[in-house]
């Protein structure tokens, strides 16, 4: 996946638009708590958040479009990720 | 950049060697080096762009995207935003020094990483490389504890 940094839009690797990342609480990884392997769920608005660091972007993509509003993490060091 | 204080739990520090003669010298010395190619990521960024003033030619460089609202009357860009690994090291190579007494276990602080982490970021799409960092030794190599640096890596939306 593809991240720009500057928008926060975040593509497949062939270019796809996946999401916009944005949190209206602007929740930082120390408000989240480990449910399960990669799964996490937010203090403030107890959302899950699927962590994204192990998914292939078709699989991350399905997510997303069956569930628009679905919210992910991105770690900049995560191997699977381009900084554009 | 980095954003963790200089070795904040005050660990025994790990040096990195950069070049054959510091490297060589810290065997002599009876410290193991622990030999890395030193790869750049293309994670780590910063961005440029020139000015120049089109009577006089003196250039100007800003890495600000504010600083784009120049008397384009007066100056013409001549280098657009360009992105750059900005931390080029002198050697492809480097060593940690390890000490003889270290044993499998240790937590250390490795005061120059070889590798590269993104250590923080700038909404204007930079990103700073880590610096320093805990990490255990485990009698062949080091692990990195990245857990500190989780809260400014990790983007949530």
């Amino acid at each position: 996946m593809k991240l720009d940094l500057i928008n926060r839009n975040l593509y497949t690797d062939s270019g796809n638009f996946i999401k916009k990342l944005h949190c209206p609480l602007k929740v930082s990884y120390t408000q989240l708590e480990q449910v399960s392997g990669d799964k996490m769920n937010c203090r403030e608005c107890r959302k899950d958040i699927l962590e994204t660091a192990n998914l292939e972007d078709r699989d991350l993509l399905e997510i997303v479009k069956n569930d628009p509003d679905k919210c992910i993490s991105i770690d900049l060091n995560q191997s699977n990720l381009i900084i554009i | 950049m980095n954003n963790l204080k200089a070795n904040p739990n005050a660990l025994p520090v790990i040096t990195t060697g950069r070049s054959e003669k510091a490297i060589n010298k810290a065997a002599k010395n009876g410290l193991f080096p622990l030999v890395k190619k030193v790869e750049p990521s293309k994670k780590i960024r910063s961005k440029y762009a020139v000015f120049q003033h089109k009577i006089t030619g003196e250039i100007e460089v800003v890495g600000d995207f504010r600083a784009d609202f120049r008397d384009h009357d007066e100056y013409e860009k001549v280098i657009d935003w360009t992105w750059y690994y900005p931390d080029p090291f002198p050697e492809p190579f480097a060593a940690y020094l390890i000490p003889p007494d270290l044993q499998a276990g240790d937590k250390v602080w490795l005061e120059d990483l070889i590798d590269d982490y993104v250590g923080s970021h700038w909404n204007q799409g930079n990103t700073y490389r880590l610096k320093s960092a805990e990490a255990i030794w485990t009698g062949k190599d080091f692990k990195i504890d990245y857990d500190a640096l989780r809260d400014v890596c990790i983007m949530v939306g």
